[in-house]
């Protein structure tokens, strides 16, 4: 049936028109259905669809030759090696295929740095173009499950009493990650954390729900900008009450606020906040949230009262 | 193009508004749907909805119970979805309809996705999410596990003309909370009824809501993707208490507060402007580059009216205090990242970013009591921070690929303080710290075939000058990943270890943590069957030393040692069985158990939280909590389901008061399609 179709549509193509050679290649979505009806039947709602519903892309990006390339040689010889097979690909080469048109897209700038592509995580990895769990983003699976198969410690974070709302289908891991690779994080170092987004371009991506501890602070906790709200918090799932990385705040609060000479202002000679007198003997110096109550920052009282 | 794609899109509307609840089912979701796509028209509909009741018998510690799960009795709409596609992409007003809802009306947690497209025209993405939740906040003296808190996220994108090479995007993303939050009023003199240094701590009823308007362009030009966006934060907060009642009395608070009267608004505004360009598509040599400036000003005023009576006395004492204060916040950021494919088998990377924050407040404290006292307050905080990071990918083989990356930054803070009180000036003078890391990782990943894929990675890092002592010193990661999958079969098991070591001369921070995991899951389409099981270990331990936090006579004996260890055990199981054709079940068990210290010091047997020894102070928190769970589905028609689902949830802790909760919750519900 496909020799008929190409029997019938090839030459009629080459003739017609004037584009040079490798463009003839190209045989157009219409002669895919023949051989392929099902995958055609689900590609009408697929996103990838609009290329051929538009009319007015360039054959190397309309329909299905638009990633699996020019299929002449391959209807011509119902040979499967001779058109773009996406499983045997690596996940680089499936990656550059599928650059080379969402290259330009915003929220894929920085895909070449993120740890997915360089730990060799390829698109095809999440993402399954004609058997999709959702049309939008033609994911494989449902994305929490997606992630989940790989990072199964943030799974198990996931099933502790206290976390953020992602199993109870209130959130997505999108919310605060990027799985295409995010900008340089502007806490700490910059190091790490190369996958996760940043609110309004530049911050935590903490602050885009909890806007209230972004500030500015007339007097900010120099913690919350400067290494980020991880100091304090585990952002997917704790033990601890509030997603804290200790049981108890004063436990956490002591091992920056333990007097130690030789960190932060106090390495060039300027007292600590915390001053001898807070016995922690006395069970009311137990509980630094009692008087510290704005701990994030506060507009009122330099000690965060 | 007839009515009937919209008439199914009316009923599906009408049906999702009728007063019944929605609401998510618990962690067992089978994501099954009910209904077949059909054609109407030149269009292709399916939906499915799950309708039920939901019902919820919490025992134990209430409190808690709402804090960390908050189902609660009621009918609900589970789930619903529905997409509607134009057949050839040529709708007339759109191309696609899709709606995606979960937990709505009465649930605690809901989300709902919308699409509307028409192909070449526009495009719109909105979601509407809603939060209920009970804070488990610091103290349990106030009630305050009883108060709600309510959020609501709304999102809402246009993109105009988004297949073509100038496109402009319009948005709105709004956020708004309400609930308990927490202040507290400094007194800066001895005022009758409070000593020096006192505080009074409050709690206000908040109302939160920040505003985001953005607007930009896209376009594609001379091989460039280019892009400009320019956005406005409004953020209004408004706190207010005024119910005395409900005040805590503390020691130092001598005399009872007769009434309180409170008002904290405050208001930001926030633009942010990003500008981007980036080459469009992958050749040898390809750049990226964004910048991006976020503004903003925040004004703030603090009124406050108290009256405290002394015993005895025939007045009340009055204080009225107001804070009025504004900060500026200036942040810019950028970054140039250079991609460099020499050949296929190489990636090479390299990236320059740079960080600048600058704040600038200012406030005037007045507090009239007794007499006037008048505090004014400068501050100032400065982070500059360049980065440059250069990575390389090297695959000598398909089947292998090698990874290396230099990662060097500098930072330096600024900060000035001054505080000005009518009898004296406090200041801090401009402090600049610098601060470096340089780190190095490598990597190695194997695909050889077989459905196998493992990756091994390292990284050491050096820091000098550390702002705090848990900051990054000498770090170490290691990390691994190795999964097998054989058609329906999947085995994976990852290992992860860091840790820091940040030593002083005399004391020193050590943090340790490392986790394991094993996942195995077997999935049979054909039969229905399904088996995903795991077991992760995830231990911290975190050893500091403190100085002059006890009271002791020997000053030798003030250095101290805080000590956390926890060790948290998860196990998760799920199965799925199709005993009959018509029915299905599934059913699954999740278990966090948290050792804490227990066996691994004489004082982590008695750690609940924490235990002070002397000099010592150690913290862990030993619990477990478990939550079983089952669902059961009978397909009574072919589009028509009903389903029994139940879920348990214990939590059991061992601290003063005995915070522990059980909870059965469960639901009966229909799965249908129309």
């Amino acid at each position: 049936m496909a020799s008929a179709c190409l029997w019938l549509q090839g030459p009629a193509l080459a003739q017609d028109t004037g584009d040079p050679p490798a463009k003839q290649q190209f045989m157009g979505s219409a002669v895919c259905q023949g051989c392929h009806p099902t995958v055609w039947e689900s590609f009408t709602s697929n996103p990838h669809f609009r290329s051929v519903a538009m009319e007015n892309q360039p054959p190397e990006r309309t329909g299905c030759e638009g990633c699996h390339g020019p299929g002449f040689l391959h209807v011509l010889n119902l040979d499967k090696e001779q058109i773009v097979r996406f499983p045997p690909l690596t996940p680089i080469e499936t990656q550059r295929r599928c650059l080379e048109c969402h290259a330009g897209d915003f929220g894929k700038m920085h895909v070449h740095r993120s740890a997915h592509l360089t730990g060799e995580v390829g698109c095809t990895s999440c993402h399954s173009i004609h058997s999709a769990h959702d049309d939008r983003a033609l994911l494989a699976s449902q994305q929490r499950q997606l992630c989940y198969s790989c990072h199964q410690e943030i799974r198990a974070r996931f099933d502790m009493p206290f976390k953020h709302r992602v199993n109870e289908g209130a959130m997505e891991c999108t919310d605060c990650h990027n799985p295409h690779g995010a900008p340089v994080a502007t806490w700490g170092g910059g190091h790490s954390s190369r996958m996760v987004a940043q609110s309004l371009g530049n911050d935590l991506p903490c602050f885009r729900c909890h806007p209230d501890k972004r500030g500015p602070f007339l007097h900010p906790h120099p913690p919350v900008s400067l290494e980020g709200c991880f100091s304090c918090h585990e952002p997917h799932g704790s033990t601890n009450p509030r997603l804290l990385n200790r049981p108890t705040a004063f436990t956490l609060c002591m091992e920056c606020h333990s007097d130690i000479a030789g960190f932060g202002p106090r390495a060039e000679g300027i007292p600590g906040p915390t001053p001898w007198a807070h016995n922690l003997s006395d069970p009311a110096f137990r509980e630094c949230l009692h008087c510290h109550a704005k701990i994030h920052g506060s507009n009122t009282h330099t000690l965060f009262r | 193009m007839t009515n009937a794609p919209l008439t199914a899109i009316l009923a599906w509307a009408v049906a999702s508004v009728l007063p019944v609840a929605w609401a998510q089912r618990p962690v067992t979701s089978t994501a099954e749907e009910a209904g077949t796509p059909r054609q109407l028209d030149n269009y292709t509909v399916s939906n499915s909805i799950e309708l039920g009741y939901r019902f919820a018998q919490p025992d134990g510690d209430l409190d808690l119970y709402r804090a960390s799960v908050n189902y609660g009795n009621g009918m609900r709409l589970f789930q619903g979805t529905l997409r509607v596609h134009s057949v050839d992409g040529k709708g007339r007003f759109v191309d696609e309809v899709a709606v995606r809802s979960s937990g709505a009306v009465s649930d605690p947690y809901q989300s709902h996705h919308f699409r509307v497209a028409k192909n070449g025209l526009y495009r719109y993405d909105g979601q509407v999410r809603f939060m209920r939740y009970h804070n488990r906040l610091a103290s349990l003296w106030l009630g305050e596990h009883g108060l709600r808190t309510d959020r609501a996220l709304h999102a809402h994108d246009v993109v105009l003309r988004p297949e073509s090479r100038f496109r402009v995007l319009i948005g709105f993303e709004r956020n708004r909370r309400t609930g308990p939050g927490f202040g507290s009023g400094g007194v800066e003199e001895p005022f009758e009824g409070f000593e020096e240094g006192s505080f009074l701590r409050y709690r206000s009823d908040l109302r939160q809501a920040n505003n985001q308007y953005r607007a930009g362009i896209e376009a594609r030009l001379w091989g460039l993707a280019l892009s400009a966006r320019q956005a406005i934060n409004r953020y209004e907060e408004r706190g207010a208490a005024s119910d005395a009642s409900r005040w805590p009395t503390l020691a130092s608070n001598v005399y009872p507060v007769e009434t309180m009267r409170l008002s904290i608004p405050i208001r930001r505004s926030t633009p942010v402007t990003t500008l981007s360009a980036r080459t469009d598509s992958e050749g040898l040599v390809g750049f990226v580059a964004r910048y991006v400036y976020a503004g903003g000003q925040r004004n703030t005023m603090l009124a406050e009216q108290l009256a405290v009576s002394a015993p005895g006395a025939l007045a009340a004492d009055q204080r009225e205090t107001a804070v009025i204060g504004d900060v500026n916040q200036r942040l810019s950021s950028g970054e140039m990242m250079v991609v460099a494919t020499p050949t296929p088998r190489w990636t090479l990377t390299n990236t320059t970013a740079f960080h600048n924050t600058r704040m600038d407040g200012r406030s005037s404290f007045v507090e009239i009591g007794l007499e006037r006292e008048e505090v004014l307050n400068f501050e100032h905080l400065g982070v500059r921070r360049l980065s440059n990071t250069s990575e390389a990918n090297f695959r000598p083989t398909r089947q292998v690929s090698l990874y290396g990356a230099y990662r060097a930054s500098s930072r330096q803070v600024t900060s000035s303080e001054v505080t000005r009180f009518p009898w004296a000036e406090f200041s801090e003078e401009l402090t600049s710290i610098d601060n470096s890391i340089r780190s190095g990782s490598t990597g190695l990943r194997l695909l050889p075939g077989y459905g196998v894929r493992a990756s091994l990675d390292f990284e050491i890092g050096r820091a000098d000058r550390p702002l705090t002592p848990v900051s990054e010193r000498r770090f170490r990661n290691e990390s691994g990943r190795i999964r097998w999958n054989s058609g329906g079969f999947t085995a994976s098991g990852h290992f992860r270890n860091r840790t820091n070591e940040n030593p002083t001369t005399f004391l020193a921070y050590s943090g340790r943590s490392r986790s394991r995991g094993v996942q195995v899951s077997w999935a049979d389409p054909a039969s229905g069957f399904v088996l995903d099981a795991g077991y992760n270990l995830i231990g911290l331990d975190v050893s500091t030393g403190i100085l002059n936090l006890f009271a002791a006579s020997d000053p030798a004996s003030e250095r101290g040692r805080a000590v956390y260890a926890s060790r948290i055990h998860n196990v998760n199981i799920a199965l799925r069985v199709a005993p009959h054709e018509r029915v299905s079940v599934d059913a699954g068990y999740a278990l966090t158990k948290d050792a804490g210290l227990a066996g691994f010091s004489p004082l982590g047997a008695m750690a609940s939280r924490f235990a002070l020894d002397g000099t010592t102070v150690v913290s862990s928190l030993p619990m477990s909590y478990r939550s079983p769970r089952a669902r059961v589905s009978i397909a009574i028609r072919k589009s028509l389901s009903w389903n029994f689902g139940w879920q348990h949830y214990g939590y059991s802790e061992r601290f003063a008061g005995d915070q522990s909760y059980r909870a059965h919750v469960g639901y009966s519900s229909f799965t249908f399609g129309f």
